[in-house]
């Protein structure tokens, strides 16, 4: 059955054969084979083509090809390896001796089909190469596609993932929802309901019952709009609203929380009812317009001013477009009324203060206020108020503010008003007037640069200080006017407030005294021209009484003198008229110069100790001779209650008093002359005394009286004639007696006698001042708190001591036994301690003992005590106490060592801190001693212990002395020191001890002088004593 | 029609008109497919219908979408998804076409379900062609004239193209007369 092909046919059905002969040439090859791997016949098989499949077992050659017929052999081109592969199959041809090799190209991919140039025509018809390519290619594209949609999916998946987060997301918008949310079928069965709503369910039963009931019998009515439905749950309010949702067949209910707003409701509704009862009650005619003009809010007293006849309520929505026009009538310019309103509604800005005149003579005032809201215009309020009595009010106070002006400024009263800055804000013509600028030049200038000078500097601060305090004040100053001119003002300066109260500047009224100031400055000079002629008269008095004194002086000495020498009566005769004239012209010399004295206002009162036992003892002494020759009796009597520790100026009180005797005993020829002081008041600090001069004279005529106390003035000119005098007398004293804050009163009867009396306040004399003030440096280390430490356990002597410390006005602290004082010692500090030796638990001594060694205090310490041998107070003294005083001891000698301790404490004291002690030494010399002594050191030693003992003894005697003003025993004490001064040579000293003893001893001795002197002598002899002692103990 | 007839109507339309407009055609067309694979087959109304949907909201005519559909499915679809297979059809557009009708035949066997048309090809001259179309399916004319567009665009061949005859009994034979114009 087979036929052979024809070699054309051949080549269609295998285009890819090869044919090799036995020598493995290749003598035959397919068009489609060459078209792959090019020209190859009559080439070698062997070099065109290798194995591939069989490569072990086949060999290349024609026997071993023959072997390996029925399997699949795969070749390669040796030329183009890898790429150009066939699969096909030997076919031997015996006959020809020949080997086929039918195949077809070895293609996987679409693509190597171009890479070989190869058509799909180059392949047999039935060669399915190409479609297998096709259809691996078509599994390409569906597995492409099934990539893509696989993309897709997951592009899709990721989607719905997003989708998915969006809508849980969005599933918990109704759960974050605040307000609850409830979903409810028709029934009211809750099908679903947020976090909000079951708290509020599930919290509040009361909301659950009256809210479903209330929504379950509404449900039935709902059907496709939404309803609001108000619930008042307790003290809450809320609002659901329902929303049907028919094809899903139930309800969407909101619900909300309304309880704030409700209320804010209701205080809006009460706020507007309040606002409405406060527009209708309002003094003014309010109306307020919507934006369309129609009306919103008008009061009663709108409608009666625009005789409207209706209630405010019937107003309420109507159309006011036409009112304008309607009551344009009323309005004097009713044209005018209408064309503002026109005016002011386009412009749409607040407008205040317009005046209206109505017809009927009355003023209104109207204000616009537009209301916007957000920007937008929502209409105006209208307010209308009569103005008509405060127009005339404000026109009568304008001319009654213009009477004054005129009155201020025919006044020439100069206004200004400042700012705090002292700028000027308003100005009144006449100060223009005074100062030369005009209104322009000093308005907002600063009044100071203007004005001021330089000099009146500070008062302008302290002006300007003052105002920002408030304060007001009258003040003068100069200014300088436009010219440069000075001008003398008296200002008037006050603050000004503004509404709230705070200053703002100044008004400041000026008064142009520049002529009176002139004047002033005149009579200052007129009057220091008098002072000076006045001060050129006492000069001239003063040394016209002193030059005329010194020979009045001279002729009265040596009238005397002649009158001892031999003369006849004719001569004694006229020598007694000498006399009698010398003596009247030196009094009235003397009392030319005491006027003169009190004219010049030199009456000087001075404060010094003042015994009136002693001034009257004087005056009785003095005037007794004059008395005898006259054969009057003269008394003295003085109140014993009268203190003698009083301080006045003793020597002004005698002057009165022996003026006041000298004219009793002068118009006195018989009876008797009596001096009298009485005690009228006893006051703590001072006492009220009365003294009085009491004759049996001529006695003065009533009316002559007031004119006894004038200058220069007697009774009448026979006084003069026959009693002599200046007249100057009586004058001289009611003036001393008025400086000493008294009034001679006079007390007369003609021919009976005249009494002259005076009341005046002396001064006590405390003692702690005797001690204190007397001594400058004890008063500067101590000042006034002196404060002493009584340790006595006997309670007699405790009120002893204590009465008389609280006489001196010194303060103290008391202690019962030794143990106390230590204990106060600890406590407080005392200036010193007055101790009892005898006081239980702890005596005196022991306590000294302890304060001194154990405490280490220096106070001083006084021993109170009964004993008081020698023995005992070497005892008292080795035990550290500085001085004894022994029971019963006086006041005086109390102070008085006082006094003695505290100055040589604060003396040692001083003297440590000045380290003068080393230099004592130098203060004495025991040469004289040494001398005498002969080399007895015994006798030396007694001396200095005689010297140490004794001497403290007449300090202490002078302090005495100096507090009673003692002279006597100054001079006894100090004359008694001077021998041990002398001798043991304390130079800086032995002077001072003669000066005390001489100034005490003169006629008129000066305490002051004395106490200076005695400091010095002090301090000197007791560092001398001091340095002695260590002297001993060396 | 297999998928991939499917997929070119959709790459004509998503790469001319948008995805926007793929959706609505789908959408009017009320095909659910929203993937069309390759080889899967698929009714032919469905392909129909697309085409239908596609000259509504395109506002084309349907033959002007078959025939642009027909060169799409060479130029785009044909080429990129068969680029080398195409190449190996011809080294010109004379080569193609006469080796068009043994291209179809092999189509049969690797889609089995496809009842692909038959071709026919005559050569009157060096440069005209009759190409004779057998389908069991009528109405695809426009496309055959956008598939030889297509070719001769592939090949950038100038070629006049137009229908002889056209005849409807068991099969629809159409016949075209080809000139390859230089």
């Amino acid at each position: 059955m087979t036929k052979e092909f024809s070699e054309e046919n051949f080549r269609k059905i295998f285009p890819f054969f090869v044919c090799i002969d036995k020598n493995l040439k290749i003598v035959s090859a397919g068009p489609s084979m060459q078209k792959m791997i090019g020209s190859i016949c009559n080439r070698s098989f062997e070099d065109v083509f290798k194995f591939v499949r069989p490569s072990l077992s086949i060999e290349m050659s024609f026997k071993s090809m023959i072997e390996h017929l029925d399997i699949v052999i795969i070749l390669e081109s040796i030329e183009f390896p890898l790429l150009t592969r066939f699969r096909g199959q030997f076919i031997y041809q015996e006959k020809e001796e020949t080997i086929l090799y039918l195949n077809s190209p070895w293609i996987t991919d679409v693509v190597d089909l171009g890479f070989h140039n190869l058509l799909i025509s180059d392949f047999a018809v039935h060669d399915t190469i190409t479609d297998n390519l096709q259809l691996l290619q078509s599994k390409q594209i569906v597995n492409d596609d099934i990539r893509k949609i696989a993309d897709e999916l997951r592009s899709q998946r990721d989607e719905l993932i997003d989708k998915n987060k969006t809508i849980s997301d969005l599933a918990e918008f109704p759960e974050q929802n605040p307000g609850p949310i409830l979903r409810v079928n028709r029934n009211g069965d809750v099908l679903y309901a947020n976090k909000s709503a079951n708290e509020l369910i599930k919290e509040n039963d009361t909301l659950n019952k009256p809210f479903w009931e209330i929504v379950k019998s509404r449900l039935g009515d709902i059907q496709n709009d939404f309803v609001d439905l108000d619930v008042n749950c307790g003290d809450q309010s809320y609002m659901a609203t329902i929303v049907p949702i028919p094809e899903k067949k139930y309800f969407n209910i909101y619900i909300k929380n309304t309880t704030d707003t409700v209320r804010y409701q209701n205080e809006l509704i009460d706020t507007s009812t309040r606002l409405y009862s406060l527009i209708n009650n309002m003094n003014s005619a309010v109306l307020a317009e919507d934006e369309n003009r129609k009306i919103i809010l008008v009061n009663q007293m709108f409608c009666d001013l625009f005789q409207i006849p209706a209630t405010p309520d019937q107003m309420t929505g109507v159309d006011c477009s036409g009112a304008a026009e309607q009551s344009k009538h009323l309005f004097r310019d009713g044209d005018a009324f209408v064309d503002r309103i026109v005016e002011i509604l386009k412009n749409r800005v607040p407008v205040f203060g317009d005046l209206l005149y109505l017809k009927t003579e009355r003023i209104l005032e109207r204000d616009y206020v537009p209301v916007f809201e957000n920007k937008l215009y929502k209409g105006h309020i209208w307010k209308y108020q009569d103005i008509t009595e405060i127009v005339k009010n404000k026109e009568s106070l304008g001319k009654v503010e213009e009477k004054y002006r005129r009155i201020i400024e025919n006044l020439k009263l100069g206004l200004i008003e400042v700012d705090l800055e002292e700028n000027i804000t308003k100005v009144y013509p006449a100060f223009c007037e005074m100062t030369g600028y005009s209104e322009d030049e000093l308005l907002n200038g600063n009044a100071r640069r203007l004005l001021g000078f330089k000099d009146e500097e500070a008062t302008f601060d302290e002006q300007n200080a003052l105002r920002k305090e408030g304060e007001s004040s009258v003040y003068e100053t100069k200014i300088r006017t436009k010219s440069g001119e000075a001008k003398w003002l008296i200002i008037s300066g006050a603050p000004i407030f503004n509404d709230q109260n705070e200053i703002v500047g100044s008004l400041g009224i000026h008064v142009d005294i520049t002529e009176r100031k002139k004047l002033e400055e005149e009579l200052i000079l007129a009057k220091d021209i008098a002072v000076s002629s006045v001060k050129a008269k006492e000069m001239f008095i003063a040394n016209m009484s002193h030059e005329i004194r010194t020979p009045m002086n001279v002729i009265i000495g040596m009238t005397e003198l002649l009158n001892e020498s031999f003369l006849d009566k004719e001569q004694r005769k006229y020598l007694s008229a000498v006399k009698t004239s010398a003596d009247n012209l030196l009094g009235l010399i003397n009392d030319i110069l005491d006027f003169s004295k009190i004219e010049a206002g030199h009456l000087e009162m001075e404060e010094l100790k003042l015994n009136l036992n002693g001034v009257f003892e004087n005056l009785e002494v003095s005037f007794e001779p004059k008395a005898r020759e006259k054969r009057i009796e003269i008394k003295a009597e003085i109140d014993k209650e009268i203190s003698l520790n009083l301080l006045g100026d003793g020597y002004k009180l005698n002057q009165v008093l022996v003026n006041l005797l000298n004219n009793a005993l002068k118009f006195t020829e018989k009876g008797c002359v009596c001096i009298k002081a009485e005690l009228i008041e006893d006051a703590r600090d001072f006492q009220k005394i009365r003294f009085a001069v009491i004759d049996s004279g001529i006695g003065i005529n009533p009316e002559n009286l007031d004119a006894i106390f004038q200058m220069f003035k007697q009774e009448d000119s026979s006084i003069t004639r026959r009693f002599g005098g200046t007249g100057l007398g009586l004058s001289i004293s009611q003036r001393i007696v008025e400086n000493m804050g008294g009034k001679i009163d006079v007390k007369s009867e003609k021919e009976v006698g005249s009494e002259f009396s005076f009341i005046i306040d002396l001064k006590k004399e405390l003692v702690k001042q005797q001690i204190m003030e007397s001594d400058p440096i004890l008063k500067e280390k101590i000042g006034t708190d002196l404060k002493i430490l009584v340790a006595e356990d006997n309670e007699l002597n405790q009120l002893l001591i204590t009465t008389i410390l609280k006489q001196g006005g010194i303060q103290y602290d008391l202690a019962d036994d030794g143990k106390v004082v230590l204990e106060k010692l600890k406590q407080q500090d005392y200036h010193l301690i007055l101790m009892d030796i005898q006081m239980p638990y702890l005596d005196g001594m022991a306590t000294a003992k302890f304060i001194r060694e154990e405490m280490k205090l220096t106070i001083p310490i006084i021993a109170l005590t009964a004993n008081a041998s020698p023995d005992d107070e070497a005892k008292y003294k080795e035990s550290g106490m500085d001085d004894y005083i022994a029971k019963p001891f006086k006041k005086d000698e109390l102070f008085a060592k006082i006094y003695l301790q505290l100055k040589n404490k604060v003396m040692n004291d001083l003297n440590e801190t000045t380290e003068e002690q080393g230099n004592a030494g130098d203060l004495y010399s025991l040469k004289n001693i040494e001398a005498i002594s002969q080399g007895d050191a015994q006798f030396v030693n007694t001396i200095i212990d005689t010297f140490i003992t004794n001497t403290p003894n007449y300090l202490e005697e002078i302090v005495k002395g100096i507090q009673r003003e003692d002279f006597a025993k100054i001079k006894y004490a100090s004359h008694q020191m001077k021998p041990s001064l002398d001798i043991l040579e304390i130079e800086t000293v032995r002077q001072t001890v003669r000066d005390i003893e001489t100034e005490s001893s003169s006629a008129n001795p000066n305490i002051d002088k004395i106490k200076n002197d005695f400091d010095h002598l002090y301090s000197n002899v007791i560092k001398v004593i001091r340095h002695m002692k260590t002297y001993m103990k060396a | 029609m297999y998928g991939i007839v499917n997929q070119a109507i959709q790459g004509l339309v998503v790469e001319n008109y948008g995805q926007d407009k793929w959706n609505e055609i789908l959408k009017r067309s009320g095909i659910q497919e929203t993937h069309f694979i390759s080889n899967e087959s698929y009714e032919d109304e469905i392909t129909f219908e697309l085409v239908a949907a596609a000259s509504e909201v395109l506002k084309l005519k349907s033959e002007d979408v078959l025939e642009a559909f027909g060169k799409y499915w060479v130029l785009n679809t044909g080429y990129q998804k068969y680029g080398d297979l195409m190449k190996a059809g011809g080294n010109d557009f004379s080569e193609f076409m006469r080796n068009l009708p043994n291209f179809h035949g092999r189509i049969m066997l690797i889609y089995p379900k496809l009842c692909p048309p038959e071709f026919l090809i005559e050569n009157l001259e060096e440069k005209k062609i009759i190409l004779h179309y057998y389908s069991a399916r009528s109405g695809l004319t426009h496309f055959v004239f956008g598939l030889i567009h297509g070719i001769a665009e592939m090949f950038k061949q100038k070629i006049e193209m137009q229908l002889v005859s056209s005849e409807n009994t068991t099969t629809w034979h159409d016949t075209f007369l080809i000139e390859i114009i230089d």
